[in-house]
């Protein structure tokens, strides 16, 4: 075995666990010598192999049951100690009977489930149940109960949005996103987590707590907080390129073109195809209100790409650039 | 509530959150074939893997007013699934040995069939996971069958990211010297 080339650096490879630079090394590796390429494609071959260990028989309807009882246990104990504090009221308090009866009946529903989708090219406003504003970005959903619970105020979001939290010490506000939590108790904020895209927290005003699976950092205004292999990193931001969407802003910092498509598809509600060289070439800059060919204008002046429009789909061509990361 | 609309796991964790009884047994149906698998691996009994997983549905509708999952929710059970195969061990004192030095993972022992492997064998990598740790193959299981994070793994089974990377490393190269060994190389070759 090659003495840079370990066991470790491999099976990180295969597990899409290395890095940019361990992927070169292992490329640059491959390239010196066939006898390499063989090694790698044993290895290769070890990993892929199918696995069938799943072989042995469950049923999974038989332990649900055991599942499925045990919640029917812990209803009945429920309505047991009502029943009992029920019997002694009874008697004297009548007219409460339908009262709580009523109250009974409602309590014991699960809350409503609501849900705000924003489609692709929409954007929307509203106030949740503890009066906290929302702004829903493109090709987002939030869901949240129609009343919060006493001890907080759960809500999860799949895409981007900005919170004003409603001020409420005594029930902190969380947002469930990808494998991240955010968690205030009042403040204004952005949180990004579209799927297979990077996520982020940026933060406007007030403190914020963000919590991966490994670790949690607090946050305060002009801060971001994005979430890199389960780490979550700090950064410096400009208060004014918070949630700039907002206003109609969109704007990309080295984003690679990959990225900036699947902004412009959410955006514009359009099907973009870009061809493979162009997806690491990459782009900064910001438009604000600006129209989709004046997008692509710019984006054709920069890259020298040409593009093509046809209905809601857009096909970009090009050479490979050398700007590339 | 649109039906199918609140499919993702934090969403179905928020729907328990929300006694939505529904929600629990779209989870479990979800992740119960990986799950009783994974704690058999530990608990080697097939009737002790069944009411672990079972008592962590349990456990997780008792709490689900003090869940806090930040992070991945399959990720979550495998860690609860974890620990209580572990304490079904400690609690119905089975007939495994413990040994205080080994890892944790490791206080079950292997079934002396499963330690067994054949030359025949060898060309079925289920079998060649055999001759892993019981460490290690787990970590290399949770990677290639269950595709997690090397932090994931790192956070089910508390150990360092580091460790999870050479316990991978370990697994390629056992099983590949063993192959060797075996003279069995040509079958991967082909």
């Amino acid at each position: 075995m090659h003495q840079e080339i370990t066991e470790n650096l491999l099976a990180k490879y295969f597990a899409n666990e290395a890095s940019e630079e361990e992927k070169a090394h292992i490329e640059d590796w491959l390239k010196k010598d066939p006898e390499n390429r063989l090694i790698f494609s044993e290895y290769q071959q070890l990993w892929n192999s199918p696995l069938k260990i799943k072989e042995h028989k469950f049923d999974p309807s038989l332990v649900y049951t055991k599942v499925s009882d045990a919640i029917l246990e812990e209803k009945k104990a429920r309505s047991r100690s009502f029943n009992y504090r029920f019997l002694r009221f009874a008697a004297s308090i009548l007219l409460f009977v339908g009262l709580a009866g009523t109250w009974l009946f409602f309590s014991n529903l699960p809350p409503k489930q609501l849900s705000k989708k924003a489609e692709y090219g929409q954007k929307l406003k509203f106030t949740l149940p503890d009066g906290s504003l929302v702004y829903l970005n493109s090709g987002s959903t939030i869901d949240y109960p129609e009343n919060f619970s006493e001890d907080n105020r759960q809500v999860a979001l799949v895409g981007e949005a900005f919170f004003e939290v409603k001020k409420d010490k005594h029930r902190p506000f969380i947002i469930n996103s990808g494998s991240m939590k955010t968690t205030v108790l009042g403040t204004s904020f952005n949180v990004s987590a579209y799927p297979h895209a990077s996520q982020s927290v940026e933060v406007l005003s007030g403190k914020v707590k963000v919590s991966s699976e490994i670790e949690e950092v607090v946050l305060v205004p002009g801060q971001r907080a994005s979430l890199e292999k389960g780490m979550i990193n700090k950064y410096e931001v400009k208060t004014s390129e918070i949630s700039s969407w907002r206003n109609g802003t969109l704007s990309f910092r080295d984003s690679p073109l990959s990225t900036v498509v699947v902004k412009l598809e959410r955006w514009y509600n359009v099907q973009i195809s870009l061809e493979e060289e162009l997806k690491k070439c990459v782009f900064t800059g910001s438009f604000t209100s600006e129209k989709l060919p004046v997008v692509l204008e710019v984006l054709k002046e920069t890259f020298g790409i040409s593009y093509q429009i046809n209905a809601q789909k857009i096909t970009i061509k090009g050479k490979a650039c050398n700007n590339k990361q | 509530m649109k039906a199918g609309a609140l499919q993702t796991d934090l969403q179905l964790i928020l729907r328990i959150k929300n006694d939505d009884e529904r929600a629990l047994k779209i989870l479990f149906d979800k992740y119960f074939s990986a799950l009783v698998h994974f704690s058999f691996r530990i608990t080697h009994q097939k009737t002790i893997a069944e009411e672990v997983v079972a008592d962590v549905f349990i456990e997780l509708w008792k709490r689900r007013a003090y869940l806090d999952i930040t992070h991945q929710v399959k990720a979550y059970l495998f860690t609860m699934v974890k620990n209580t195969s572990l304490n079904a061990g400690r609690n119905q004192k089975l007939h495994y040995s413990f040994s205080d030095s080994s890892l944790e993972l490791e206080v079950f022992s292997q079934s002396p069939e499963e330690k067994l492997i054949s030359e025949e064998n060898l060309q079925d990598i289920d079998q060649l996971l055999n001759i892993l740790s019981p460490t290690v193959k787990t970590v290399f299981l949770l990677s290639r069958e269950e595709g997690f994070t090397y932090a994931e793994i790192a956070g089910i089974l508390k150990l360092s990211i580091k460790t999870v990377e050479s316990h991978m490393g370990k697994a390629l190269k056992l099983m590949r010297e063993t192959i060797q060994k075996s003279n069995l190389g040509e079958y991967y070759h082909k």
